[in-house]
């Protein structure tokens, strides 16, 4: 052996030479003072390094992850993304029906979804909860855990748990978005339209999708399960215009559904309403927190994407980032209309109930105290 | 044998994610990602970064359960995803960028006095460690994080990361050198340490 063996050194010390390369070393080290001084030192970096503290987690990290985890499979499961003909296949499906009805009547200027409205009118209250639930909900219907179908009293009940009060926040945050990409007005109006037609073309599409376990009970089943496959297939019609309007919203934001370090093969061509959330959601989060303008920034972003997914599987931890970037502005300008911000964001999240990073959010909070 | 009941729970519970029960896989994910989210962390260096690989890595696996041999050990499968994940991250342009402007904020604190190894002399190692750890190149820090922390082999790791074992065994060594260099002020402390442990 020539020279010193300084990568067989560390391989010995992990066992992984072979035995004659094991004895060639061993060879070398009885007649090496430099070398097995250096195998010392490796062993005692070793040990060190063996010896570090478990890295640090954030307050309520871990107690939310689950829930986040089990949010995105269930996205995941979108109809869209778990078959992509559904969507030409609705589209024809449409056609074939509402075609005939919209020639009848002799109004062929107007689409066919615009009238379908009129033909199977929808109730007009206010937006569904199949668009309007939040947020997965910690604990998931008591059917699905159990592996059967939901039926109609159970997601009944589970829809009447959920807190309005999110609700109101996220509309009020995507008012405050149209009104500040200066969307009011008629175009608000059609914007709105067209939100609630494809709310219902997504509901058609679900039921040309998903056979329901019983007709009566598929509508509140959707309804109910604001974390569930039937709230996403819901969530996917108006995902996508959403999808279209990515471009404007987040300028420059890539087409694929995450950046290619963490998703380099997927395809442009399988690009999902949950995949341009995903989207959506890198893009904001790529932004800076590095001065308290790149601060604002990036809390305007979060809301700017709360306002366009509202109910999405990556919502929750949105509404906590917004929250953080607001507290970081504070922490870089020490600006009481930031902490003013800042407060107000945590208090929207934290009226919630059973919100799943509230002790994050709480984490948050405290770090304005230190700025004090 | 409480292994083997661990085990035994760990398989029924991977079985039961593999027939679509949620619950079950929401269990295999409170089991496994304080580990994961470490490897990830250790990698990247940056919570929210190290929570997308952690997401990502558990989204991965449930994609992939169909094909899941549930009598493997699942633990170093999920970490092995997630340092893919991770280093496939620190390579990208924005990382790197990232790392730079970590670099630039981190200095070495200065080694402590020759005096003997008190609490606070180790807890200075330590932190030199930790930092010299976040400045190694990311291709080193992973495969390091991954000998050193999850004990996988070198040929699992050549595996997780697409490489050869050769460039494992190099990259692992280079690692230690500039790990060596950092500590270079607290090494014969730690060495007498050591030897006292093992006498």
């Amino acid at each position: 052996m020539t020279g010193h063996p300084l990568e067989s050194l560390s391989a010995l010390l992990d066992g992984e030479l072979t035995d004659a390369e094991g004895r060639d070393v061993e060879a070398h080290l009885a007649g090496c003072a430099s070398c097995a001084r250096h195998l010392r030192d490796l062993t005692a970096v070793d040990a060190m390094a063996r010896g570090l503290p478990p890295v640090a987690v954030p307050d309520g990290y871990l107690e939310a992850l689950p829930a986040r985890v089990r949010a995105r499979i269930r996205a995941e499961r979108s109809p869209a993304r778990r078959a992509p003909w559904v969507w030409p296949l609705a589209a024809g499906f449409a056609i074939a029906v509402l075609a005939p009805l919209v020639l009848r009547e002799g109004r062929p200027k107007e689409s066919a979804l615009v009238e379908s409205d009129r033909v199977a009118p929808a109730p007009e209250v206010e937006p569904s909860p199949v668009i309007e639930a939040e947020e997965p909900a910690a604990v998931p219907p008591p059917s699905e855990l159990a592996g059967t179908p939901q039926t109609q009293t159970q997601t009944q009940r589970y829809a009447t748990t959920q807190s309005n009060k999110p609700v109101v926040a996220a509309r009020e945050l995507k008012q405050e978005a149209e009104q500040a990409r200066g969307a009011g007005g008629p175009e608000a109006t059609q914007g709105k339209a067209r939100q609630e037609r494809d709310d219902r073309s997504a509901a058609l599409a679900s039921s040309v999708s998903e056979p329901a376990p019983a007709p009566a009970a598929a509508a509140p089943a959707r309804a109910g399960a604001s974390a569930g496959a039937g709230n996403q297939a819901a969530d996917t019609a108006a995902m996508r215009d959403e999808a279209a309007a990515e471009t404007s919203t987040f300028a420059g934001a890539p087409e694929v559904p995450a950046p290619p370090s963490l998703m380099r093969k997927s395809s442009r061509a399988a690009v999902s309403p949950a995949g341009a959330e995903e989207t959506a959601f890198r893009t904001v989060a790529a932004l800076p927190l590095s001065s308290a303008e790149a601060a604002r920034r990036a809390r305007q972003g979060w809301a700017r994407f709360l306002a366009d997914h509202p109910g999405g599987a990556r919502a929750d931890e949105a509404r906590v980032r917004q929250v953080e970037a607001a507290v970081a502005a504070f922490q870089a300008s020490a600006d009481p209309a930031d902490r003013a911000m800042a407060e107000g964001d945590a208090s929207a999240y934290l009226s919630g109930r059973n919100q799943p990073q509230a002790a994050r959010i709480k984490a948050a909070l405290a770090r304005l105290e230190d700025k004090r | 044998m409480v292994q083997a009941a661990v085990d035994a729970i760990e398989a029924a519970l991977l079985a039961g994610a593999q027939g679509g029960n949620v619950l079950a896989f929401d269990e295999i994910v409170r089991r496994y990602q304080r580990r994961v989210y470490a490897t990830a962390l250790r990698i990247v260096r940056r919570h929210d970064l190290a929570d997308d690989v952690t997401q990502e890595a558990f989204l991965r696996a449930h994609r992939a359960l169909a094909s899941y041999d549930p009598a493997r050990p699942f633990g170093p499968w999920i970490c092995r995803i997630a340092a893919n994940l991770a280093i496939n991250h620190v390579r990208s342009p924005q990382s790197r960028e990232d790392t730079l402007d970590e670099v630039a904020l981190a200095q070495f604190p200065a080694p402590g006095s020759d005096g003997p190894l008190d609490s606070v002399l180790e807890t200075e190692a330590r932190d030199v460690l930790e930092e010299a750890v976040g400045r190694l190149p990311p291709e080193q820090r992973a495969v390091f994080v991954l000998r050193t922390f999850e004990d996988l082999s070198y040929k699992e790791i050549a595996e997780a990361l697409d490489l050869s074992v050769g460039t494992v065994m190099s990259r692992l060594s280079r690692a230690r050198e500039k790990l060596r260099d950092a500590l270079a002020g607290y090494l014969g402390p730690a060495l007498d340490r050591a030897g006292g442990a093992s006498r």
